[in-house]
């Protein structure tokens, strides 16, 4: 490190005022980041990772109760500075990178106009033509024909094109010090990693220092240099990236690595850590240390004498009363899948499902339907006990056919349940197919008290059941899913985001069915409690043999509870496999680049590699070849544009969707190697 | 924005504006008395009164009536006043010309004046100026167009300061500066009506965009206050604002059928206040219908000024 | 109920809310009991006492009759205030059902009904009420009856688009997917849900409500004499405007007043029943 750090937080605290009293957002923070430094900064939501950068770039949006100690930009307290003064420097010493590209462009200006402005702000490029500054930096930014780029509006161009210019705004007047706030959250992750790559490029071309605030220590351990573990507004841990994760210190951070799945999990039977994470107080009387209530070593009598604060440790920094005791943490459990059998209970044959309705003008003026082809003729088994897992980016078309599946849009094709043809979803088959959706906020009527919500399946699928006994049949399915009984006369808006997914698992297995479609249902949930409501889905199948069928966008978190995997893209199963083998070749080369662009700090593996590139097709027409051709790095020719993509049978439970022969696809250089634990 | 979108607007327009004709010719066939009654009064016999309906036609089945009357229309005949028995159609038209300088002069007034205090008012959110702007509004928004337009009479119009004229219309073509001072105070009713209700609307598309990422992120770049204001939040303000100053429209319409009568300036509102306390039947299809076309041609010029400037639209 | 409660005192932090929520509290309860609390007959006249300006015996002066405005205004707060409540219960009533089905329903249905509501609300709403008055006849109770039916295709749109909006949230498609009956999905589940909005909008309306019956009377097509209603007040006072200014003023003043009362209590409840802006 150099001795004049870019940016030089000292002790800086911040206090909102709300009408229920002050909420400390931010407490005591210190951090140091040097020239040329990435420093990443992670922690679970509501830790105020994201205020601690609007902190920084003066832009404070609640109303301040207390705010005191100082934020040095190269040796200039901002904290004290004018408006004017901190204008001057937005943009053009300090930039920001926001999570949500989207939400971040001006829908009425150009993507150029974005651009030259901020150029002609910040007054540099005087003399130079500064369209061709512009074109410059987009071609920078690897944002293909820049000149047509900068003619485009934002919604005329993908998620990763917008983020791209965000980026380019972000660098173009070469400041010292780039804030990301979750740049890559809202993107796929093979988008994502390429943006990363793009992000790590940049900042070494120009040696700027950055701030990388994320949720996912992953996408963290990929760029940052140092890391800093925030946790309910104080920074607990800071240490050198590999440090952290192979040799995490404070009790949070080492639960939240433990709870964190890693590719190599199938390999090593490791299982996850289960916490619920309830979050520290941030009312009231300040806590000598905030994670006391959640740690394992825990002693009043040491840890609450007075405030624990950052301390240099070993090479890094930690806020721990006792770095070295020795207790006995509660273990993971290992790795265990329930066993799967081989009796049928669901079996889709040819869904195809189109969505978008024409309107009577539309039709007047003979003008072709406007439909998207959501999903098309896809084929599914599941069997008893079995877990499947969907895997594919937002927009593959996973929910459509999620949707089919339980009645709630039309479809052609055919279902079979237990080997009876469904002619119409009727009472028993929607009993027998539960949905449990992404979101438990809008999936719980927020009007309707737990029991309302429980007592409504009982009522429709459990005629056996009397009213005056559903009330007993209700306290037993809340204590199946860990919920205490009392809560049934709660709201669903004063439960925590996990136990509101519980009382929708609860409300699906209810009705006794047989099978669960999980629809991203641990998307929005923190490591911890993703891992405890994937522990709970697991021992509900191990009691009941309910099979699952589980829709994800995240390979890591499927080998905790998937036996088999089907990934799909642009509406089409490319491939259905074992996850036992998941990383055995030959895999379709779209699972190839999932299984790249996956990243997890995980020190037993080895990833190559793989980047996509060019756009999706579009959905409104049919296509005659593969779906992925146009973003395949393996593509052949124009057999695959024009040609039916054929289905290899690869080995009994795998089968794949390519022009490319299966052996072939076998040879090539593994995209995934384990590699022994060397200690 | 594609052509398929101008004509699937003006299929809309016709639709409404013969839904609106329905609408107003049921209205008449509901009264209880019948053009030949209204004529002939009370006491005509019944002799006299079948040959009327005769005569005009009242026999025949009510859409055979409507479909007569509407071809009519649209050849721009709309029958003959039973209150002046003169033809209602130039009538109504020259009464349209002046009720519509009153119009574009307060619509002219109101865009200058509102949207710079609507800015103005977000800008300084929770200040004393959005306090005083919001006030202000507030009691306009409160304030029917007759309280405030009597009001107006009484203190700017009374015959010991007789500052305006009371009541009347002077042509422009005759007396420029005469004409102006006769629709000062109708004019000056309508726009701090309208005022208040636009700036108020202008204040809080205002307020949202401010919050916005893209205008954070315009004001973290650096770019100075006034850029973030009017280029960034304004112009994505005024897509929705341009809609609602287009419902206001109807806002308007009301309001000018209530200042022509409080000032008595003859324009198609007080024709039609007239022909309904008459039960003059032309004359009252002919005015509802005209306002109702117009209201809607000023919507459908919105939606297409919203297609050309929202970038976004793809129709 | 608790929830209540909870509204009410977040409504009384808010300026605007605590505001509206007394001055609406305070001319309702002089509304209704407005009568009992008249400190003269307001019919009755006092020729000695024409045009009297505010004084102790007359609070709020006399008109041309030397009649007491003060108990006149107080005696027509009823047919002012309470019957436009009631024209905006009626038109909200209407709207809401025609919303929820038409939202509901979706589909054909959907876009020919909203289609017709858009042709209606395409005339302006003072002109809509003229026409229907025209109809049924110049009286109190009909103008409010047509500001019903003109207030109806505006909440219909409302009640519209919060019902699709809430449609697409996924405990609707939970309940659908467990194949609950159409009856159980619009009142249990998406009602509960649309209250708020409908309440916001409605309690907005009444201003509006109030402000044209005003109107539809001070144009002659409300309420008759010799009524105390607020706008035929102001119409009758207009002959004699120049000789007194507070046969104008005083209801002038009290219209505004409750328009001001009802449209704070509206923003503020908007406020606070936005759930986004809770916590």
């Amino acid at each position: 490190m150099t001795s004049t750090p870019v940016l030089n937080i000292t002790d800086y605290s911040l206090t909102y005022s709300t009408p229920a009293g002050p909420i400390r957002i931010l407490e005591n923070i210190s951090l140091e980041i040097a020239k040329g430094e990435v420093l990443g900064l992670v922690g679970e939501s509501g830790s105020a990772k994201s205020s601690l950068a609007f902190a920084v770039m003066r832009d404070l949006p609640g109303r301040i109760e207390r705010e005191s100690g100082s934020i040095q930009l190269q040796g200039v307290d901002l904290t004290t500075l004018q408006e004017n003064e901190l204008t001057r420097r937005r943009g053009k010493k300090i930039a920001m990178v926001f999570q949500n590209a989207a939400t971040a462009l001006d829908p009425t200006q150009s993507l150029g106009a974005h651009l030259a402005e901020t150029l002609r702000t910040h007054r540099l490029n005087d003399s130079q033509d500064i369209m061709a500054r512009v074109h410059e930096l987009f071609e920078l930014v690897g944002l293909p024909d820049p000149v047509l780029m900068a003619q485009k509006y934002p919604h005329e161009v993908s998620g990763g094109e917008k983020q791209r210019v965000v980026l380019a705004m972000a660098i173009s007047c070469e400041p010292d010090l780039i804030l990301f706030d979750e740049p890559t959250s809202a993107l796929d992750a093979t988008t994502a990693v390429g943006m990363l790559d793009l992000f790590a490029e940049m900042q070494k071309k120009f040696g700027v220092a950055g701030l990388f605030i994320s949720h996912d220590l992953g996408v963290v351990s990929e760029i940052a240099d140092r890391v800093a573990v925030i946790y309910g507004g104080r920074i607990v841990e800071t240490a050198a990236v590999d440090d952290l994760f192979a040799n995490p210190k404070h009790p949070y951070t080492r639960s939240l690595l433990a709870s964190l799945p890693r590719p190599s999990d199938t390999r090593t039977k490791r299982g996850l850590r289960i916490d619920e994470g309830i979050p520290p107080t941030r009312r009231g009387a300040v806590p000598a240390c905030n994670f006391s209530h959640r740690c394992p070593k825990h002693d009043p009598a040491i840890c609450d004498n007075s405030r624990v604060s950052l301390m240099p440790h070993g090479s890094g920094q930690l806020a721990c009363a006792r770095p070295d005791a020795v207790v006995n943490e509660i273990q993971a459990s290992p790795l265990e899948t329930s066993q799967a059998t081989n009796d049928t209970v669901l079996e889709v044959e040819n869904l195809t499902v189109r969505l978008g309705r024409t309107s009577l003008i539309r039709q007047l003026l003979r003008q072709d339907p406007v439909q998207v082809h959501a999903v098309n003729n896809v084929n599914l088994t599941l069997h008893r006990g079995e877990t499947l897992s969907l895997v594919g980016e937002s927009g593959c078309g996973k929910s459509s056919l999620a949707r089919a599946l339980v009645g709630l849009g039309p479809f052609e094709g055919e279902l079979r349940l237990e080997g009876r043809v469904i002619e119409t979803l009727n009472a028993e088959y929607r009993a027998s197919v539960q949905i449990i959706f992404q979101n438990p906020d809008s999936s719980l009527n927020p009007r309707h008290r737990l029991a309302t919500i429980l007592s409504r399946a009982l009522k429709l699928y459990r005629p056996d059941i009397k009213a005056g006994q559903r009330e007993g049949e209700i306290v037993k399915l809340m204590e199946q899913v860990r919920l205490p009984a009392h809560y049934k006369d709660r709201y669903p808006h004063q439960l925590s985001g996990g136990e509101k997914q519980r009382v929708a698992i609860a409300r699906a297995i209810a009705a006794q069915p047989k099978v669960i479609i999980c629809d991203e249902i641990t998307s929005g949930l923190d490591a911890a409690v993703q891992a405890s409501i994937v522990a709970l889905l697991r021992q509900v199948q191990q009691e009941t043999g309910v099979a699952l069928l589980f829709i994800t966008h995240d390979l890591a978190i499927l080998r905790h509870i998937a036996h088999r995997t089907a990934v799909m893209y642009l509406g089409e199963i490319v491939e259905t496999r074992s996850v036992q083998d998941l990383d055995q070749r030959p895999y379709h080369p779209y699972t190839e680049a999932l299984l790249s662009s996956s990243s997890t700090p995980d020190s037993n593996t080895i990833t190559r590699r793989v980047r996509l590139t060019g756009d999706l097709p579009v959905r409104t027409t049919l296509l005659k070849g593969c779906g992925f051709e146009s973003r395949c790095p393996r593509r052949i020719g124009t057999i695959c544009h024009d040609k039916p993509v054929p289905l290899h049978q690869v080995a009994q439970a795998h089968t794949l969707k390519c022009h490319h022969d299966t052996a072939d696809l076998a040879k090539i250089e593994p995209v995934w190697q384990y590699a022994q634990p060397h200690d | 924005m594609t052509i398929y979108y101008v004509v699937k607007r003006l299929i809309y327009l016709i639709f409404t504006a013969l839904l609106v004709s329905l609408i107003v010719f049921s209205v008449t066939q509901l009264l209880p008395a019948n053009a030949a009654t209204m004529i002939l009064g009370e006491y005509a016999t019944d002799e006299a009164l079948a040959a009327l309906n005769n005569k005009l036609g009242l026999n025949d089945p009510a859409p055979v009536q409507y479909l007569r009357w509407l071809s009519n229309v649209v050849q721009g005949d709309f029958g003959v006043s039973l209150r002046t028995s003169q033809p209602v159609g130039p009538t109504i038209m020259s009464a349209l010309g002046r009720s519509a300088i009153l119009a574009v002069f307060s619509l002219l007034l109101v865009c200058i004046i509102a949207i710079p205090l609507g800015v103005l008012a977000a800008s300084q959110r929770g200040k004393l100026t959005d306090l005083g702007v919001s006030l202000v509004s507030y009691i306009g928004i409160s304030l029917p167009e007759f309280v405030l337009a009597t009001l107006l009479l009484v203190w700017l119009a009374s015959p010991s300061i007789g500052l305006f004229p009371a009541s009347g219309y002077v042509p422009f073509s005759e007396d420029f500066w005469g004409a102006l001072h006769h629709i000062a105070l109708p004019v000056l009713t309508l726009t701090i009506v309208l005022t208040a209700h636009i700036s108020r609307m202008i204040r809080s598309e205002m307020v949202d965009t401010l919050e916005t990422d893209f205008v954070r992120a315009a004001r973290l770049r650096g770019l100075p206050k006034r850029r973030v204001l009017f280029h960034h939040a304004l112009r994505n303000s005024m897509l929705p604002a341009i809609t609602v100053i287009a419902l206001d429209v109807g806002y308007l319409i009301g309001g000018v059928i209530v200042v022509e009568e409080v000032f008595a300036f003859p324009g198609v509102g007080r024709q039609l206040i007239l022909a309904i306390q008459n039960r003059d039947l032309p004359m009252i299809q002919a005015g509802a219908l005209i306002m109702a076309c117009s209201y809607a041609v000023a919507n459908l010029l919105a939606d297409l000024a919203y297609g050309t400037l929202d970038k976004r639209i793809k129709y | 109920m608790q929830a209540t409660l909870n509204t009410l005192r977040a409504l009384m932090r808010s300026p605007q809310g605590a505001v509206g929520t007394v001055l609406v509290t305070l001319l309702l309860i002089i509304s209704i009991f407005g009568p009992v609390i008249a400190p003269q007959d307001p019919e009755g006249f006092n020729f000695g006492a024409r045009f009297s300006e505010p004084t102790s015996q007359f609070l709020f002066g006399t008109d041309w009759f030397g009649r007491d405005l003060l108990s006149r205004i107080l005696v027509g707060a009823r047919s002012t205030v309470l019957l436009a409540i009631l024209a905006t219960i009626i038109g909200t009533a209407i709207g809401a059902m025609i919303g929820i089905f038409s939202g509901f329903v979706g589909g054909w249905v959907d876009e020919l009904i909203m289609r017709a509501v858009d042709a209606i609300m395409a005339i302006p709403g003072l002109l809509l009420a003229l026409m229907i008055l025209t109809v049924l006849g110049s009286s109190s109770l009909n103008a409010v009856i047509a500001i019903g039916i003109a207030f109806a295709p505006g909440m219909s749109r409302i009640a519209r688009s919060t019902t699709l909006s809430v449609r697409e949230l996924d405990y609707v498609s939970a309940a659908r997917a467990r194949g609950e009956s159409s009856l159980w999905i619009i009142f249990a589940e998406i009602l509960p849900n649309m209250v708020a909005p409908v309440i916001v909008e409605a309690t907005i309306r009444v201003a509006f409500a109030i402000m044209t019956l005003a109107t539809l009377s001070f144009l002659g097509l409300g309420a008759q004499p010799p009524s105390s209603e607020w706008g035929l007040m102001i119409a009758e006072a207009r002959e004699h405007m120049f000789r007194s200014p507070w046969p104008i003023v005083v209801p002038g003043i009290a219209i505004a007043l409750i328009a001001i009362a009802f449209n704070l209590l509206g923003d503020g409840l908007r406020d606070v029943l936005n759930p986004q802006a809770q916590e």
